[in-house]
């Protein structure tokens, strides 16, 4: 049973669409600039990857109208390239949605807002105001799995087409950086003032990011984009609130599970797009738990956009799955922008300038977030393109 | 993956009427509390548990009502291959409030609060003591939509991710902050843990009822049973 990919869409910090994330991402490019409309929280952090809207848009100026725009706007691309998906067929389109605080008016001005019509951080609020906005009229399913969000709802909506629950998902992440959520990471030290440097020896923490991105999965080999989800994996490193098992055994028993689906062996991947989000631990964990996968041998080559697009939190997971569909389509691996040396393991091939990767077949996707929880996909380019 | 043919089923409640579960537990709500309605662990359950008082009110109500649960019989297999699910409809409102609050000009930010503004986060809780090392996964939904995550548990071992499951339903809201909402105060979760065949069993039983249902359905079987 294939679940093949139908339809890409995404905003970041590169603007409205996916060929502007690619074309960014790919030519080495960063998202992450100066705070503007963060500059209240400039001691904060001096630089986001915040969306700026492209030429003559105007970018919502309240953090629930911006969320859900972007959202929607990722949302209509995926279905736009879903060509054999007319809008007549909707309402057969299961909706998965992937927050980590959705739309949250209201949690400043309780005395003020109505408060059955505020977000309140409440991730079904939001998935239902996106469904309303897409007409979908299914009711939505909002899953929030802190920054493994985006991952979890793309394995959610593949089991829904593998169990026959449904034969079309749209699989919307969003998010968009409020004070609330940029002062939080900050209370963790876990903030880079300055551009990230994700698997750098200097790393020192992450940039946050604003960003939407949404994939259309189907049953139908007929609305193939030439990709499949093939096989995905999640599991709980039992270890740790915030994180990550340091021995990286959690995180590697999520990539065997999904190679397992995939029915794959590690040495058969091309790319691994990583999680990367360039705080000490992570990325030590992670090169640890690849390695592992690949069973102390050399890795696949290996990057990560962070560094370019910014954390996007609950998005990240299908954003930079998008990514690396991209990867394979193109037969790339994107820099791991503000690497120079690496001090993780020295089996992760980590890539350090654009490199061709030869008829890429196989891509591990890796997400990970507080509370332990990882999951790995796996993005496969199909025998068949229609 | 391991499979497990043998029927069984746990579960365990936290609500206004108190603490109870499959392990005996049966204790009323001033039992497990102090004086400002915060839940204590000491009260409850023997032994010491340092890292409780870390815990905001989500994960110190999980970890109780499965600690009430009784996951004890669990061998290593299983605890590698149990899912760990949350659906919830308000979410982690109670500690969102907290950390807003705390960001204001004279407070200090409540870093430790932070984390636990992610509905997933109070299920680590639960995977630590517990050592659950399968898919690990929070929905929020509507009121309504308690059975979801029997379904989605249903649905995973169907789909061999696990073996088995921890289903918790969770709604927590402290007296301080649904006052400053004008909400209810809300203490209301339940566990309960079983594998693929003891949810169709279960399902046979309750018919279409919610999770509370199912909940409260082995909460009555089990005092009846104790009689």
């Amino acid at each position: 049973m294939s679940v093949f990919i139908a339809g890409r869409g995404a905003v970041s910090a590169f603007g409205r669409g996916r060929a502007a994330l690619e074309s960014g991402i790919f030519s080495g490019a960063r998202g992450v600039r100066a705070v503007d409309r963060l500059r209240s929280l400039a001691s904060v952090t001096s630089v986001a990857g915040e969306y700026a809207g492209d030429d003559g848009t105007d970018v919502a100026d309240d953090h629930r109208s911006l969320v859900l725009d972007m959202a929607r706007a990722a949302a209509e691309e995926a279905l736009a390239e879903a060509t054999h998906f007319p809008r007549t067929a909707r309402s057969t389109l299961a909706l998965v949605v992937a927050s980590t605080k959705g739309e949250l008016d209201g949690i400043d001005e309780l005395e003020s807002a109505p408060l059955a019509a505020s977000g309140l951080g409440n991730v079904h609020r939001f998935a239902s105001r996106l469904g309303q906005a897409l007409e979908i009229p299914t009711p939505p399913v909002a899953i929030s799995c802190a920054c493994a969000s985006g991952l979890a709802a793309l394995s959610h909506a593949a089991r829904m087409i593998m169990l026959g629950q449904t034969d079309h998902a749209l699989v919307v992440g969003a998010d968009a950086l409020t004070p609330f959520i940029v002062r939080g990471f900050a209370s963790l030290l876990a903030l880079d003032p300055e551009p990230c440097r994700p698997f750098d020896r200097s790393r020192a923490g992450i940039n946050l990011g604003d960003g939407a991105a949404a994939l259309v999965l189907s049953r139908d080999s007929a609305m193939s984009i030439g990709f499949e989800l093939s096989g995905w994996g999640a599991s709980n490193d039992a270890n740790h609130l915030t994180g990550p098992s340091r021995d990286g055994v959690g995180l590697s028993l999520a990539i065997e599970r999904a190679l397992h689906r995939a029915a794959l062996a590690a040495s058969e991947l091309d790319y691994v797009h990583l999680h990367g989000t360039a705080t000490s631990y992570n990325d030590a964990t992670e090169a640890r738990a690849i390695s592992h996968a690949f069973g102390g041998q050399r890795t696949a080559p290996a990057s990560g956009t962070k560094a370019q697009t910014g954390h996007t939190l609950g998005a990240a997971g299908i954003l930079e799955s998008v990514i690396a569909v991209a990867a394979l389509e193109r037969g790339v691996a994107p820099a791991n922008v503000g690497l120079r040396e690496t001090d993780v393991d020295p089996n992760l091939d980590l890539v350090s300038a654009p490199r061709d990767l030869r008829n890429p077949r196989h891509a591990l996707k890796l997400s990970a977030g507080f509370g332990g929880i990882n999951a790995a996909i796996v993005l496969t380019r199909s025998d068949r393109t229609s | 993956m391991t499979q497990h043919l043998r029927t069984q089923y746990v579960y365990g409640v936290l609500d206004r009427d108190g603490l109870r579960g499959s392990n005996r537990t049966r204790l009323g709500l001033a039992d497990v509390s102090n004086d400002d309605g915060r839940l204590v662990w000491k009260q409850a359950f023997t032994g010491h548990y340092p890292e409780f008082r870390r815990f905001d009110l989500m994960s110190r109500a999980v970890t109780m009502t499965t600690e009430a649960a009784g996951l004890d019989h669990l061998g290593d297999d299983q605890r590698r291959d149990c899912a760990i699910l949350l659906s919830t409809a308000i979410g982690c409102l109670d500690a969102d409030l907290g950390f807003q609050a705390s960001l204001g000009a004279d407070t200090q930010t409540a870093s430790g609060l932070f984390p636990h503004t992610l509905p997933s986060t109070c299920l680590s809780s639960v995977a630590i003591r517990h050592r659950l090392q399968g898919p690990t996964i929070a929905w929020v939904t509507d009121a309504d939509q308690e059975l979801l995550g029997l379904q989605y548990a249903a649905d995973l071992i169907e789909s061999q991710e696990a073996s088995s499951a921890l289903v918790l339903l969770g709604n927590a809201l402290s007296k301080t902050h649904a006052a400053t909402v004008g909400l209810e105060s809300q203490l209301c979760v339940a566990a309960v843990w079983g594998n693929a065949t003891t949810f169709n069993e279960l399902s046979d039983v309750v018919g279409s009822g919610s999770l509370l249902t199912l909940i409260r359905h082995l909460d009555a079987q089990h005092r009846a049973e104790s009689c």
